[in-house]
């Protein structure tokens, strides 16, 4: 495979692909593809067939059936030298015996780029993530945020159709890693870098990716753009594993199909529906989406005189526990410091918040 | 961090170094010692000895023997020894561990034994004893140290490097070249010295298995058949100064690699 001048990648395709490992589905019937120069996260815990995929991609995992595409052309069957693609694997993996300028033009110099070629394209690389000042260093010089960007510049100086992405700021500090994310996305986006970027990590996939694919026990879930997948989740998996939520059993109490009114804990609800809904349905109902105050501030509250069973402060806001009518529900509160557990509320549901899985 | 005295270790280590360096003293004395009778007092000090062994034709030739011995079983047994550590570390195969023990076996039986066993098996299979055999015995006696000198990075090596040579586009070969052998070679180095020097210094296995082979070892044997001329002594203390100076040049690798440093 020749290093391709132009940086703009290409186009991945991941067609019906499986793998098992005895009974175990590792992967099962996935169809995902991404645009070229698309940031797609793949989303789910631990065991969900994530990195098996993404291993399949890279070629270091056969799959059992299916096909994946890189850039029109199948790369079934191929060793991981011969495939388009490049990995910033989750420990970095980066070469303890080689500088990092040295790890960075590895690929160029494996591929029979001249010395002094590799070595000028990787030191751009290396200025691009802005440690071309540490090219001499050894790896064991460098922090963690550091010998990521290394990682990050080794594989992007190959120019790959595709740059994988396992758990790439996963073995990162809290606090560094919100600005790293932000960070690494900006530099795909303006190298015009086709990603496929693995996380557990949901602020992760909502902070890089263009599109998210939700997986679970193998399986996709849903695949979409992040605001529609937390929308609108397609799978009581997806609505409790993207971002908090309480689900709650409603009776139909008339409405339209898109916008049916439900009896939901004594209150009629307006909720949202894209499918048609029976007698009953199960309700999704976003914290954020229920507003709580002191019993009688509210002219018109959804629910009056509701317990407030707990409530945790985390700084800006507070996480509160409501009971409704033998249901529990979460809500969120912007303050909230003069709520106590035990006291009254009234508790207001924004209309057509609530969606019907 | 304060550190204190312990004069238990303190005073095991002070017998060791008596028990380890009396005998060398001894005959380092002796070397000296213008008379060949072993007794003290010293009668005065001469370098004669030194000199009539220098002058003896044969240990040049034993020297130049032993030199070629050592270095064809430091090649055969460095390659072998690597290859072996990474079956016993890598390898999925049914019966692991059996086959490991065995491969070490001669590690822990006496090389005496070990010698004449090969000897037996050699004439058994009619292999000409000479050089040749005493080569193949030194392979064998020296191969299960190369192992345990590369076992200990390789077990600690990540095999995700591996895959991250192959995923920038080295291939398998590439990969042991550039990224495997490389990280390991401190181990690779050490083992390979290490079987440099049991060749040199062995002398069952070339008493058993080389007719004719005169190394070094054979050589000082055959000198002290009819008592013990000081020139031997000499040779102790030159071969000692010598194997002394390439323990003290692989020690510091030894260390690094057993605290597990890059």
């Amino acid at each position: 495979m020749t290093v391709s001048a132009h940086r703009q990648g290409h186009a991945l395709e991941i067609d019906k692909v499986s793998k098992a490992y005895g009974h175990f589905r590792a992967v099962d019937d996935v169809s995902l593809s991404v645009e070229p120069g698309e940031i797609v996260a793949i989303l789910g815990p631990s065991g969900s067939g994530k990195t098996t995929l993404l291993g399949m991609v890279g070629g270091r995992i056969a799959a059992d059936g299916g096909d994946i595409r890189i850039g029109g052309n199948s790369i079934v069957g191929l060793p991981p030298e011969k495939i388009d693609a490049a990995t910033v694997f989750q420990d970095y993996a980066l070469f303890p015996h080689l500088s990092v300028l040295e790890n960075v033009g590895f690929g160029l110099r494996v591929r029979g780029v001249p010395k002094m070629v590799a070595r000028s394209r990787a030191l751009d690389m290396l200025a691009i993530v802005g440690l071309e000042a540490l090219a001499d260093r050894n790896i064991a010089q460098l922090s963690g945020g550091q010998r990521q960007r290394v990682a990050t510049a080794r594989a992007l100086a190959v120019h790959p159709g595709i740059l994988l992405l396992d758990e790439p700021l996963g073995a990162l500090d809290r606090q560094i890693r919100g600005r790293l994310q932000e960070e690494l996305a900006r530099l795909l986006r303006s190298l015009h870098v086709t990603a496929l970027l693995v996380t557990h990590d949901q602020e992760e996939a909502f902070t890089m990716a263009d599109r998210i694919a939700v997986m679970h026990g193998g399986k996709l879930e849903q695949f979409g753009p992040p605001a529609e997948l937390y929308r609108w989740p397609a799978t009581e998996f997806v609505a409790t594993f993207l971002g908090n939520g309480s689900i709650v059993e409603g009776r139909r109490a008339g409405g339209s199909d898109e916008l049916p009114v439900l009896d939901v804990a004594g209150a009629l609800v307006t909720a949202r529906s894209r499918r048609p809904v029976g007698a009953t349905a199960r309700l999704l109902v976003r914290p954020e989406h229920l507003h709580v105050g002191p019993a009688g501030s509210q002219a018109a509250p959804t629910w009056r005189d509701v317990r407030l069973a707990g409530i945790v402060n985390t700084g800006g806001t507070s996480r509160l526990t409501l009971e409704i009518a033998g249901i529990t529900m979460e809500a969120l509160s912007l303050g909230g410091f003069d709520l106590v557990p035990g006291q009254p509320v009234d508790c207001t549901l924004i209309p057509e918040a609530a969606v019907v899985l | 961090m304060r550190r204190e005295f312990h004069w238990f270790p303190a005073a095991v280590t002070g017998l060791m170094l008596v028990y380890s360096l009396l005998p060398i003293v001894t005959f380092t004395l002796f070397s000296f010692n213008p008379t060949p009778f072993y007794a003290f007092p010293l009668t005065g000090f001469t370098t004669a000895w030194y000199g009539k062994l220098l002058a003896d034709g044969r240990i040049g030739d034993s020297l130049l023997a032993s030199v070629a011995i050592a270095a064809a079983v430091m090649v055969a047994a460095t390659v072998i020894g690597t290859m072996f550590a990474f079956f016993v570390v890598r390898a999925a195969v049914p019966l692991k561990r059996v086959l490991a023990g065995l491969g070490f076996l001669p590690l822990v039986v006496p090389v005496l034994v070990l010698a004449a066993g090969l000897q037996v098996t050699f004439v058994e299979l009619g292999l000409p004893l000479g050089f040749g055999t005493v080569i193949l015995g030194h392979v064998i006696y020296a191969t299960p140290f190369v192992t345990l000198m590369v076992m200990a990075p390789l077990y600690r090596y990540n095999p995700v490097l591996d895959d991250a040579a192959r995923d920038l586009g080295a291939g398998p070969f590439t990969t042991l070249r550039l990224v495997t052998l490389p990280i390991l070679w401190p181990g690779i180095r050490s083992g390979a010295l290490l079987a440099f020097l049991l060749s040199f210094n062995e002398w069952a296995i070339a008493f058993f298995t080389g007719r004719g082979v005169n190394s070094l070892p054979m050589l000082v044997y055959s000198l002290q058949r009819n008592g013990l001329p000081p020139t031997v002594l000499a040779y102790a203390a030159l071969s000692t100064a010598v194997v002394t100076v390439a323990a003290l040049a692989v020690l510091p690798l030894v260390t690094r690699l057993l605290r597990g440093s890059k």
